[in-house]
């Protein structure tokens, strides 16, 4: 299964953020990445992101990336696409495959 | 006439069954559910430590380290237990039943198809209202 780095940035609750980030090492939800917003609510893929590093004062770390399940579109694991951490339709972070 | 009486028999009858049966008669002699006692039943694949909280509690909410602001739901046991195979490997994980007002559910937020399993909901904490949560399978 491809698994690639990331930096990812959590959003403040003002942002319609969590609370806080998860307590980690290790968190799994639904990615939209900037490809699949057409298509995503009719066919989404999770993500599970591993901590590298703590998230630091700015709430923004590094991390490992890659889908759930093997049959996923592994191809959007490609250096310089974003993509959003949702929970529902909230979105809780950001990131960027590095 | 034999023919116009004999019609006329069955409807009667047939309307009275539907009647006792809790169905409507929508004038073109189909069946049409109720939808006041309407329910629809959620699954979820879990932790053990949310198995004994929801079970026990009857109560579903945030983790230490799960999503702050509402639950995934899968729309049958099977695809549960595929998410919780892939989440949390063979044989750590429990799945729990829960039913929820039809018009609750129905406001979840909803995939038509999630990690090439099936479909998923999304209900957020303000959303859910659970009426009942059962265990389906044990951690």
């Amino acid at each position: 299964m491809k698994t690639v780095s990331a930096k990812l940035q959590w959003l403040r609750p003002e942002q319609s953020g969590r609370r806080a980030p998860p307590s980690g090492p290790r968190y799994s939800t639904v990615a939209r990445f900037e490809q699949q917003r057409a298509t995503w609510r009719e066919e989404a893929w999770s993500l599970v992101i591993e901590w590298i590093e703590p998230p630091d004062a700015s709430l923004a770390h590094s991390v490992n990336v890659r889908f759930l399940v093997d049959d996923a579109p592994e191809h959007l694991l490609t250096t310089g696409n974003h993509f959003e951490l949702m929970e529902g339709e909230r979105i809780v972070a950001t990131g960027v495959v590095t | 006439m034999p023919t116009m009486l004999r019609l006329i028999f069955i409807l009667m009858l047939g309307f009275s069954g539907f009647q006792q049966e809790g169905y409507a008669y929508d004038g073109h002699f189909t069946i049409a559910a109720e939808s006041t006692a309407a329910r629809t039943t959620l699954y979820r694949a879990v932790s053990p430590g949310e198995f004994a909280d929801a079970v026990g509690n009857q109560v579903l909410r945030p983790g230490p380290n799960s999503y702050a602001t509402g639950k995934f739901f899968a729309e049958s046991a099977e695809h549960a237990a595929q998410w919780g195979k892939a989440l949390e490997g063979p044989g750590k994980f429990g799945i729990i039943q829960v039913e929820f007002e039809a018009n609750a559910a129905s406001q979840f937020m909803r995939w038509q198809r999630l990690d090439g399993i099936g479909p998923a909901r999304f209900g957020t904490f303000e959303q859910m209202q659970p009426l009942k949560i059962s265990p389906l399978l044990g951690p």
